[in-house]
């Protein structure tokens, strides 16, 4: 009867001993080393290991012992000569078709690329409003006794220009017939400067410096809408989910937890949060213009407060705080400064270095009223 | 049975790592797609893949490594770890409470996960047809992690306790009961810095010393003082090459200002070109430390007189960073598994193997299967070692 046999290493199972040695097998199934006192044995009580690259192949006896080979065309031919099926020898064809391969590839492109644009996005927003409101709630507990005790201080707006905001804070509120629990709150923001934020259990926090900012209670009012329209869509619930999908995609995709603090996968994720959120404020926008319209509110206003926050960063605000001037008459001259530059070919205005920013101006600017 | 293979004393064995880019990166590819139609269920099958792939690649005295683990038990594992994921996730949106219980009953856990995982990867890794083994003393592994987490414990207690609460401002009370505590608890976080290296070499003692190959004890031979070492020059580099750059940066985004004239990009450039900077002092940062400790820790590894030997180069980690980090990043991650390759290639062409006589004589010790649970909560939750 016709032998064939596999050269390879021998290891009895009871020590580390290696032995160069050949395994050979026969058409009636029997499998053996040759040249070894061990008999044969059948096919069948082998187990023999899966093809992975040009790994070595591990063929198992019985007994404990292991034969190991380089030669895995030849344990490819054992298998099929003998019939032993290999469940996963599927996998290794997928591998080594380069059609195949190229199939894999365009998948895992298009998935990685319809998740983190549509899936993220999409599934973040069902989960967020899936959420009872306690979750929202108990989510901002917290928070502002720590922007309290950490960067702002009490307001040191007059109760009278406090109770004003309220009330028109209210009125609107009212209207808005959400079933939101809305609360409006005022800090001197410190570091924070000028700014409006919403906490997850719908407090709307403004800053004196923002108050300021206004020439118009209107404009406190857009900011107000927006605001409003982050606690209606649960963005910072929306954030928690965006964030977690993401990092369960970089340790898929990876295959480690440790990767995803890494240089090589903070850049590309930084990025595409900082998509999301762009995504999310032109989200809170769409609601802060859909009830301008609604009431009559002129979206020039929404528009002019934008400027008007960006133009307190620009250097030309900067330069003339430094010479002393009042804030408003800074502001003012920053905005005009802003106004010219978009009209000329000036090379750089600072809303053109943040295209979002000139993109949300644009888009209340050209709103109807 | 043929003649034993003839074996000389004294014999110097390279590892040696024959892992081809190209074949991973099929191999990684198809891993991905299969777990994404599978909806993640393969990703248990996917890593048991990996893994056989770099331990087979890997070869020592003409025989290569084996990975052992079954797929099913990592699956189980992985589910659980999800689900506790999830949980220490999400808990800290539920409220500071419940993530500061999270986070305790973590820490309470971590050394017996640790244990755990170091158990499982080496029982179920193998050479010769002989396994590793990990011995389990769960006692001694508490012992180490008792001084940091009283320590820690300690510090985030008494901050969570003297921050006054609310929204109101500090009244005299508050002020004087902040006077009151001593003023040794300030100094806690200045111990941290001082008693890492020493419990990073307790840590790593404790796994040699508990790490097994076949009946051979393996015997981690030196003192805490290479730790130190290791830590104080690359605080030192830190230090002055972070002055130098700090220099520089001042220097190029004063140039770069009068260039531009005032422009609002200014501050923008400025930031780019020292974050630029900024990157390689990170990248040295890491490769220094991680080429240290490898050859710290591996070239005091003793197995039964048998020496294991590590000279990793800061220089050509630190290119092998730079060069895998870029073409990464160019990339869009396509070029992740020739890094992986080209990595382990180079780590694998510095470590040896100084063998006393034949490597014969090991015998198998038989144990059971350990189950996947503690290595998948260690990797979910990310205390992978490197040892």
């Amino acid at each position: 009867m016709q032998e064939v046999e596999i050269e390879g290493l021998f290891f009895d199972g009871q020590t580390s001993a290696q032995h160069r040695a050949a395994l050979f097998y026969r058409e009636d199934g029997q499998v053996g080393m040759v040249g070894s006192a061990r008999q044969p044995v059948s096919w069948q009580s082998l187990n023999i290991s899966t093809r992975i690259g040009n790994t070595p192949r591990y063929i198992e006896f019985p007994d404990g012992s292991q034969f190991e080979t380089a030669d895995n065309d030849g344990v490819d031919l054992l298998c099929r000569r003998l019939g032993y099926r290999d469940r996963q020898g599927f996998v290794h064809v997928l591998e080594t078709n380069k059609r195949y391969v190229v199939m894999m590839l365009v998948i895992v492109i298009m998935a990685v690329w319809g998740f983190v644009q549509y899936g993220v996005p999409a599934m973040s927003r069902e989960i967020a409003l899936l959420m009872p409101d306690s979750v929202s709630r108990t989510m901002g507990e917290g928070v502002l006794d720590f922007l309290d005790n950490q960067f702002m201080a009490p307001s040191a707006l007059s109760d009278r220009r406090q109770a004003e905001l309220r009330a028109l804070f209210e009125s609107y509120a009212d209207q808005l017939d959400e079933g939101l629990s809305l609360q409006v709150e005022f800090r001197d923001g410190g570091p924070m400067a000028a700014n409006a934020f919403a906490l997850p259990d719908g407090t709307i926090v403004f800053t004196d410096q923002l108050i300021e900012l206004a020439d118009d209670d209107r404009e406190i009012a857009s900011v107000m809408l927006h605001e409003i329209g982050h606690v209606h869509y649960r963005h910072s619930l929306r954030s928690a989910v965006q964030q977690f999908s993401l990092a369960m995609l970089v340790m898929l995709v990876t295959g480690d937890v440790s990767a995803s603090s890494s240089v090589v996968t903070a850049l590309p994720l930084v990025l595409v949060q900082t998509g999301y959120s762009r995504d999310m404020e032109w989200e809170a926008d769409g609601f802060a213009l859909h009830f301008m319209q609604q009431w009559e509110i002129p979206p020039e206003f929404f528009a002019s407060m934008m400027e008007k926050l960006e133009a307190r960063y620009s250097d030309v605000y900067e330069a003339c705080r430094e010479d002393g001037s009042q804030v408003s008459a800074c502001i003012e001259e920053a905005v005009a400064s802003l106004e010219r530059s978009r009209g000329g070919d000036m090379v750089e205005s600072y809303l053109s270095t943040h295209p979002l920013s000139r993109e949300r101006v644009e888009r209340f600017r050209s709103a109807l009223p | 049975m043929n003649q034993t293979v003839a074996v000389a004393r004294d014999r110097i064995l390279p590892f040696e790592f024959q892992g081809k880019a190209k074949e991973y990166f099929s191999i990684w590819i198809v891993n991905i797609a299969l777990t994404i139609v599978t909806l993640g269920i393969y990703s248990a099958w996917a890593k048991v893949r990996t893994n056989q792939y770099f331990y087979g690649s890997t070869f020592l005295d003409g025989a290569s490594f084996r990975y052992l683990a079954s797929p099913m038990q990592i699956l189980k594992g992985r589910i659980v770890a999800f689900v506790l994921f999830l949980a220490y996730y999400f808990s800290g949106l539920i409220s500071p409470e419940a993530s500061g219980v999270t986070f305790l009953l973590l820490m309470l856990l971590f050394p017996a996960l640790l244990v755990m995982s170091m158990a499982f990867k080496l029982r179920n890794s193998a050479w010769k047809n002989v396994r590793f083994d990990f011995e389990k003393n769960f006692k001694k592994a508490y012992m180490i992690f008792t001084v940091p987490v009283l320590l820690i414990g300690a510090y985030v207690g008494m901050t969570f306790l003297l921050l006054p609460t609310g929204a109101q401002p500090m009244t005299e009370t508050d002020a004087q009961q902040l006077q009151d505590i001593p003023k040794a608890i300030f100094l806690i976080p200045l111990l941290f810095p001082i008693l890492f290296p020493l419990f990073e070499y307790l840590l790593v003692r404790f796994l040699v010393n508990h790490s097994r190959y076949g009946d051979g004890v393996f015997d981690f031979d030196t003192g805490a003082g290479g730790f130190y070492g290791m830590y104080v020059l690359a605080g030192l580099v830190f230090l002055v090459v972070g002055v130098i750059y700090g220099i520089l940066i001042a220097g190029v985004s004063a140039g770069i200002g009068s260039m531009l004239d005032e422009s609002p990009a200014q501050g923008i450039v400025g930031m780019a070109v020292s974050l630029l900077l900024m990157l390689p002092l990170y990248l040295w940062i890491f490769a220094y430390i991680n080429a240290k400790k490898t050859n710290l820790i591996y070239s005091n590894i003793r197995i039964d007189g048998h020496e294991l030997e590590s000279d990793l180069k800061v220089s050509d980690m630190f290119g092998l960073y730079v060069t895998n980090t870029l073409a990464i990043l160019l990339s869009l991650g396509l070029l992740m598994p020739w890094a992986k390759i080209r990595t382990a290639r180079y780590r694998a062409s510095r470590t040896r193997l100084n063998a006393m006589d034949d490597l014969d004589d090991y015998a198998n010790a038989q144990r059971q299967r350990q189950s996947a649970l503690g290595e998948e909560m260690g990797e979910m939750f990310d205390m992978d070692l490197g040892v």
